[in-house]
């Protein structure tokens, strides 16, 4: 493989014990080469437009530019430049983020420095590669059952709204200058779609799923 | 009876109004019309008592019942009738405008007496008598007007009329005034005018300032009784003591009756002295008619006996004197004979009434008396002749032994009312004695001295009912005032007591010094000796001893366990009710083994309530019998409740300080969490990738395995610290030379920085002393290794046994800090925390110069901070 260019690999992570773990890494392997060192967003975008790396390992939590917006304005500026998120948090949200913004992989703190590896190089070739975990935050949202309440009219989130603040059908009739009759509709329209039988369980149920604001 | 009349726009009171002037009108004209005239004692001026109705009635009833009551009163006089009307007229108008709007709305009482009395003068001068005399003007004949002589008439029949009224007008005045008085202040009200103009007194409360026996502590009182006068200041000397005894005697009842009953003696004694006159004069002008009838007989039968004139003459003569006449008259009515030296013009045969005249002709013998002139005639017929023997006696003769019997009446009659009245008098004043006492009495009693006392059985009838029910009433009155200021000063102690419990609880927020203080100031109040606090455990529903008095602790707790088991304490708890335990109790019986060792006697538990909850308890107990009274238990609950709020308020402060400790120590822990990942992961690539590297370059290598060694140190120490903030009681126990060291070898792990420590000294730091270097030099290295890209960090560390310095200084890229918030960098945080044990922390910095941060605290800064 020696003919072939080696892996131009840019590290941007703001812990230096990282960067410095990682470029013992990259010298290990002969077909990657590290081309740069950065400790947050904006230094990573500087970089790449310097040393226009193939690869970029782009940790996600950082001061200043994040990594999820460094990403973003990598990809968009540097089309060839692949990134792949490298962090220690598997939480759905930040997965999502990575990908949406154009992140081609998603690993977590605790990879080999193998699987690593072949994750720079199918990124160089435009293949994905999930960490376990990562596949596991996304699956789950995919096949997590649809949020309930998102089919509740604009109208019903109002009632939702009035009925979180504690307020009983009269009032809630008086707030919306309504019929009391037109409420206790809303309210048990609001009760069958969100699948609960009491008003207290509704209340809880929009609470935690923040269905209002 | 005023009352409802006075509304000035009400038809029916004006009608009343009139009604009532028109009675006193016929009043004054029955007096007139019954001939009750009262002859003036002394004088030769008859008077009569019209003028009393005529005056107040006028008075009274204001000017329209003043114009009718004068025109009753001046329509009946004998001869001059206009100029009477008129004057009396006048006289009402003056009396109805001026008593309302010069007297009664201005004076006061007893001025009001000496106005109305002016009034009556002005009455009679200024009105009364020139009206007499413009009527009698008007009534002269035209011929007469001449300026000079009319001035001259007006003046001297002013003056006649005026002398001649001097007298009545005294009397007229002083009776007035007398009735003045006699009557309750309430009928001095006009009844015209309306209510709308109220007399202008003025309100002036009577203060008191009473000393307590024994203490002479000053009492003022509210003024409770009011009294109406114009003297705000009390009044000194003489004339002013007179004024008070004026004022004093004529507020009371007895003065009244004295002078009711004078007057009312004084009516029967005028109309006696009236009658008796009349009965008496015409008694003697029936005697001396007879007498002179006899006469006049005896000349008739003599005179023909006598043919010689001068005989007869002589007859005449002797039978003549200073008062009589006789002589012998013709058929046609002249004198034919008289007596020497008198003429034929004197004989006033002329001036005989014609009726007179008929009679001494009409050939019968008689007497006829004229009531006009008071003259007698006596006529007797001579037989066989046609004279007529005649005597004629002027009315002087009689007025004289009338005038003189009236006179020693009056005496007589002015000596018996003035006796009445002295007697009257006295004999009031005695049986009015013990009202007077009573009254006295209720004055005190009124002012707010209870400590009058009445004795009854000095008293009888009807009276020594009303002195028993009052002795009664101001027993009770005495009583119920002292209950009510001992609850007032019960209840102020009970305040004061709360508000020194309050005080005493509220100095601290720790929890054991709130109750141990609250147990202390609880046994004060109660004067009990023994005592423990508890807190409650919410979950567990268990006691906690947090402080005792007058037993060991060990007691307490032993007691305290005791208690739980036996399930003696909770149920009271659980109610919020006050427990007495005493010897004898199942309860005492339950824990006797216990106590029975500390000889306590009685046990109270008092529950620490806050928003209806028990919080914790106290328990008094006493080595003596005692009994504990109702109002103590109750004083007992409020303390609980007070002391209560304190604990929960100690409670919600430990339980924010520990939420806040907890969220700072959880914020450390996942930042640390966070690095060891970092460090680990760090420390597992070059591992993983160490033999190739090796292969490859075996300097290199040998560089990586010398990195790895430092990355896996690293890791250990921040391991270590991670312990620390899950175990925060290991960092007050470890050296801090220690702690430093380790937090250097987990910053130059993590931040690829290298960090050399250097301690000076051994001397021990209080502990929060030690956590705040510790958390300064944390956030410190913890900046360096986010920020700084610093290639060296220097840390020192001076303990003295007074001051304790950090230094940590870095040759990074340092920072402006005026650019950078105190927010920034955790900055505020090791502030706070420098500032919160007195120490005092500069950050110097320049932008490319490296940061130095030191931390400097003194015993002296210390010790203030903790004040």
């Amino acid at each position: 493989m020696s003919e072939t260019n080696p892996i131009r690999v840019l590290i941007v992570d703001d812990h230096a014990v990282v960067r410095s773990g990682l470029s013992a890494f990259l010298m290990a392997f002969e077909d990657l080469e590290l081309v740069g060192e950065a400790a947050s967003g904006a230094e990573a975008l500087r970089l790449c437009a310097e040393r226009r790396p193939d690869v970029v390992l782009m940790d996600l939590v950082m001061p200043e530019m994040d990594g999820a917006a460094a990403t973003r304005a990598i990809r968009q500026a540097f089309p060839s430049a692949q990134v792949i998120a490298l962090t220690s948090f598997k939480e759905e949200g930040l997965v999502q983020a990575a990908l949406q913004a154009g992140a081609i992989g998603y690993l977590l703190k605790n990879v080999s420095a193998d699987e690593l590896a072949g994750a720079i190089k199918s990124a160089r070739l435009g293949r994905p590669t999930l960490s376990p975990e990562a596949a596991a935050a996304l699956i789950q949202t995919a096949t997590r059952t649809a949020t309930p309440g998102f089919d509740l009219t604009d109208r019903e989130r109002e009632v939702l709204a009035l009925m979180i603040e504690g307020l009983n059908n009269p009032d809630i009739a008086e707030r919306l200058v309504v019929s009391r009759s037109t409420v206790k509709f809303h309210v048990s329209s609001i009760l069958s779609k969100l699948g609960v039988s009491s008003r207290t369980e509704a209340v809880a149920l929009a609470l935690q799923n923040h269905l209002v604001n | 009876m005023s009352e409802q009349m006075v509304a000035r726009d009400k038809p029916s009171a004006v009608i009343a109004t009139m009604f009532i002037a028109t009675i006193f009108g016929l009043g004054a004209l029955a007096v007139v019309a019954a001939g009750l005239t009262i002859p003036i004692p002394g004088t030769d001026v008859v008077t009569d008592p019209r003028e009393l109705f005529a005056t107040i009635g006028a008075a009274l009833t204001g000017p329209i019942g003043g114009v009718i009551v004068g025109i009753l009163a001046g329509i009946r006089e004998p001869v001059v009738v206009l100029p009477s009307v008129i004057a009396h007229v006048l006289g009402g108008l003056w009396m109805g405008f001026a008593y309302r709007l010069l007297v009664y709305e201005r004076l006061q009482t007893p001025r009001r007496f000496a106005g109305w009395a002016a009034l009556v003068l002005a009455y009679y001068y200024l009105i009364v008598v020139p009206g007499f005399v413009i009527g009698q003007a008007i009534t002269l004949p035209a011929s007469a007007l001449q300026i000079s002589a009319l001035w001259a008439f007006l003046r001297e029949t002013y003056v006649t009329i005026a002398v001649g009224a001097t007298p009545e007008a005294l009397l007229t005045a002083t009776v007035t005034t007398l009735v003045l008085i006699a009557v309750p202040r309430k009928y001095h009200r006009p009844l015209w005018g309306g209510n709308g103009k109220r007399p202008r007194y003025i309100a002036v409360p009577d203060k008191r300032v009473e000393r307590r026996p024994g203490t002479g502590e000053a009492r003022e009182f509210p003024p409770s009784v009011y009294s109406y006068g114009h003297n705000a200041e009390p009044r000194r000397g003489l004339a002013a003591g007179t004024v008070e005894l004026a004022r004093h005697i004529k507020g009371t009842l007895a003065w009244r009756l004295v002078i009711l009953l004078t007057l009312m003696s004084f009516l029967p004694i005028a109309v006696m002295v009236i009658f008796v006159r009349h009965t008496v004069a015409e008694a003697l002008i029936a005697l001396e008619s007879r007498d002179t009838l006899m006469q006049a007989r005896q000349l008739a039968t003599e005179v023909p006996l006598l043919a010689d004139e001068a005989v007869i003459q002589d007859l005449l003569a002797s039978s003549s004197d200073e008062h009589r006449t006789s002589f012998i008259a013709g058929r046609d009515g002249q004198p034919m004979v008289l007596p020497p030296n008198i003429a034929a013009s004197a004989i006033a045969l002329a001036s005989l009434t014609p009726n007179t005249l008929r009679n001494v002709l009409s050939g019968r013998e008689g007497t006829t008396s004229e009531k006009d002139s008071g003259v007698i005639v006596a006529y007797s017929p001579i037989p066989r002749t046609d004279a007529v023997a005649v005597i004629v006696m002027d009315g002087s003769a009689v007025a004289d032994s009338i005038q003189r019997m009236e006179s020693a009446t009056f005496v007589q009659l002015g000596a018996s009312l003035l006796i009445i009245s002295i007697v009257g008098g006295a004999l009031i004043w005695l049986v009015m004695g013990p009202i007077r006492s009573l009254t006295r009495a209720a004055g005190q009693i009124g002012a707010g001295n209870f400590e009058i006392e009445i004795d009854p059985s000095e008293m009888e009838g009807e009276l020594a009912v009303l002195a028993t029910a009052f002795a009664g009433m101001t027993r009770q009155l005495r009583e119920s005032y002292d209950t009510l200021e001992r609850r007032v000063a019960d209840r102020t102690q009970e305040l004061a007591t709360l508000n020194s419990i309050s005080a005493v609880v509220s100095r601290s927020l720790d929890l054991a010094e709130v109750l141990q203080a609250a147990v202390d100031r609880t046994l004060e109040i109660v004067n009990l000796e023994v005592g423990g606090a508890y807190r409650l455990d919410e979950e567990t529903r268990s006691l906690t001893l947090l402080g005792h008095r007058g037993i060991s602790e060990e007691f307490a707790q032993q007691a305290t366990y005791l208690a739980q088991e036996k399930g003696i304490v909770l149920p009271g708890l659980r109610e919020g009710q006050t427990v007495v335990v005493r010897e004898g109790d199942p309860a005492f019986e339950a824990l006797s083994s216990c106590l029975e060792r500390e000889r306590l006697k009685t046990l109270v538990a008092v529950p620490l309530m806050a928003k209806g909850k028990a919080v914790g308890l106290i328990v008094l107990a006493t080595r003596t019998e005692r009994q504990l009274s109702a109002q103590e238990l109750s004083l007992l609950a409020a303390i609980g409740q007070q002391v209560g709020v304190a604990v929960e308020n100690a409670r919600l402060y430990e339980q924010a300080e520990e939420a806040a400790v907890a969220a700072e120590r959880s914020r450390l822990a996942r930042d640390l969490h966070d690095a060891v990942t970092q460090t680990l992961f760090s420390a597992s690539l070059i591992a993983e990738v160490l033999p190739r590297l090796w292969e490859r370059s075996p300097v290199e290598g040998r560089r990586r395995l010398e990195e790895l060694r430092q990355l896996t140190r690293g890791a250990l120490a921040e391991m270590r610290s991670l312990l620390l903030e899950l175990r925060p009681s290991t960092l007050t126990e470890a050296a801090p030379g220690e702690l430093l060291r380790q937090l250097a070898e987990a910053t130059s792990g993590r931040a690829r920085v290298p960090v050399s420590v250097t301690v000076e000294g051994q001397a021990p730091m209080p502990p929060d002393v030690k956590i705040a270097f510790y958390r300064i030099a944390q956030e410190t290295l913890n900046n360096i290794a986010k920020h700084a890209n610093a290639s060296q960090v220097f840390m020192s560390l001076n303990c003295r046994p007074d001051s304790v310095e950090l230094r940590v200084s870095d040759d990074g890229r340092g920072f402006d800090r005026s650019r950078v918030s105190s927010e920034h960098l955790g900055l505020g945080i090791m502030n706070e925390r420098a500032e919160a044990i007195g120490a005092t922390l500069s950050i110097t910095s320049q932008p490319g110069h490296g940061t130095q941060v030191l931390v400097r605290w003194t015993e002296a800064q210390g010790g203030k901070a903790n004040v």
